[in-house]
């Protein structure tokens, strides 16, 4: 008799294959994990359309003996393989195409207006982008390879599907752990940026009163611009297309006002399909043996830190544009530049409202947001230009 | 532990903030522009309309 047999035996009661007789003490804890995420989006709404499907994902991927992750591969016979498993062998691994499809939905939701009022707020979505690099240099110090040092770098874009793209792509073993900080950070944002932007900014700062009025935007600049600056992007840094093509792609679909079902289907249908598959696939990608390792512990810590110098940086170059401006600019709509859209945008929003009633800066605020998804993008385009 | 090269970290690191910067900066330009263009051929062709009979 093999030792699988054997194993087989002592899993199994009356000829049936038991599955808490398979559980550890890892596989335990990573369904409690699951189980904890579910109760923050059930309960407490934290990113629940993006933390419930990873809870269940995880959940159903540590149950022993049930065959969901097991990827296809060629020879095997039909029901071999699972569906979790073909979701990520296919989805992710393999084509990488599910981070992709999700841009086509992000761009068709996203209205570039207060960007396109407030054009310098392209710079302070690019100032966002420090935690990536901080945390890079972080990755590296620590022991991490280089395409893996990219990919915990760039949780500090703080933009899920960009994290799980680039990671996919340069460092697929710690996809799962990348990806989970990555959304799990984006639900604290209201946690992890405010007190960042207090510690750097003065109360007086924090008080700055924005001019209520910004500028009318045409349906024209609406319309030429994912086309000119797709193009422009692109053909800068060609390795940034999956993900700035489909942004663009998606936004079109929205301001070009004649495909309106098509537009209509991006926002609602396709990216809800999308987002149950990918998600699954997240929660799929951590098994216990994945997850049990000193390096999930690290990725952790340095994906925080590229959240918080992110914001730091986003603020940074918000107190120098104050200063040198004529016009009042508040800092803090310096660290709504991470692309957590529109989390960080609200966060902004709700604490000028708390230094001064008076002060309104969510469409501000959502300017830099927006352009932090440009910026996550053309970071991602570089580090995957590196291979 | 991997034998870090920090000559070519330090260089990615400039390089990578460097081009996101660039291009920030090039996209707010292209923006401008855009605008300004957009605006002068929407009031060109709005006084083109009023002489019109």
């Amino acid at each position: 008799m093999t030792s699988a047999a054997h194993a087989d035996k002592a899993h199994s009661f009356l000829g049936v294959e038991l599955g808490f007789l398979g559980l550890d003490l890892a596989h335990v804890v990573m369904v409690l994990a699951g189980l904890g995420f579910l109760y923050l989006a059930i309960k407490k709404k934290w990113e629940p359309y993006v933390l419930l499907p990873i809870g269940a994902g995880m959940v159903l991927a540590n149950l022993p003996f049930t065959g969901l992750t097991v990827m296809p591969e060629a020879g095997q016979g039909p029901a071999e393989a699972g569906i979790l498993g073909v979701m990520l062998k296919y989805g992710l691994y393999h084509w990488n195409i599910l981070p992709e499809f999700i841009f086509l939905g992000i761009g068709a939701l996203t209205d570039f207006s207060p960007l396109l009022a407030n054009p310098k707020a392209f710079v302070l979505g690019a100032a966002a982008q420090l935690g990536i690099y901080t945390s890079f240099l972080g990755a590296l110090l620590l022991g991490f390879s280089l395409p893996q040092a990219c990919s915990i770098g760039i949780i500090g874009g703080a933009d899920g599907p960009t994290t799980i793209y680039t990671t996919a792509v340069l460092a697929p073993e710690i996809m799962g752990i990348t990806a989970t900080a990555a959304y799990s950070y984006m639900a604290m944002v209201a946690l992890i940026q405010p007190p960042i932007i207090r510690l750097l900014t003065s109360r007086a700062e924090r008080n700055i009163i924005m001019k209520p009025v910004m500028r009318r935007v045409s349906k024209t600049e609406r319309i030429l611009f994912p086309i000119f600056a797709m193009l422009l992007i692109i053909l800068l840094v060609p390795k940034s297309a999956p993900i700035v093509g489909m942004v663009f792609l998606g936004n079109l679909f929205r301001e070009a006002g004649v495909v309106e079902r098509l537009s209509q289907t991006a926002q609602n249908e396709f990216i809800n399909i999308i987002t149950i598959l990918l998600m699954l696939c997240i929660g799929a990608s951590l098994p216990a043996a994945k997850v049990f390792q000193p390096q999930t512990a690290l990725v952790l810590f340095l994906g925080l830190a590229a959240f918080a110098f992110s914001t730091a940086g986003g603020v940074m170059l918000g107190k120098l544009m104050s200063k040198l401006s004529k016009d009042p600019i508040n800092p803090m709509i310096g660290g709504a530049g991470v692309s957590a859209v529109p989390m960080s945008a609200r966060i902004v929003q709700h604490m000028g409202q708390k230094a001064n009633k008076k002060n309104y800066l969510l469409m501000h605020a959502m300017g830099p947001n927006v352009a932090g998804v440009i910026g996550s993008a053309v970071a991602a385009g570089f580090f995957l230009s590196l291979y | 532990m991997t034998e870090v090269n920090w000559s070519l970290a330090w260089s990615i690191v400039g390089r990578g903030f460097g081009v996101v910067f660039s291009i920030m900066i090039l996209l707010a330009l292209m923006t401008e522009l855009l605008h300004r263009v957009v605006n002068r051929f929407e009031a060109k062709k709005k006084a083109a309309e009023e002489v019109a009979p």
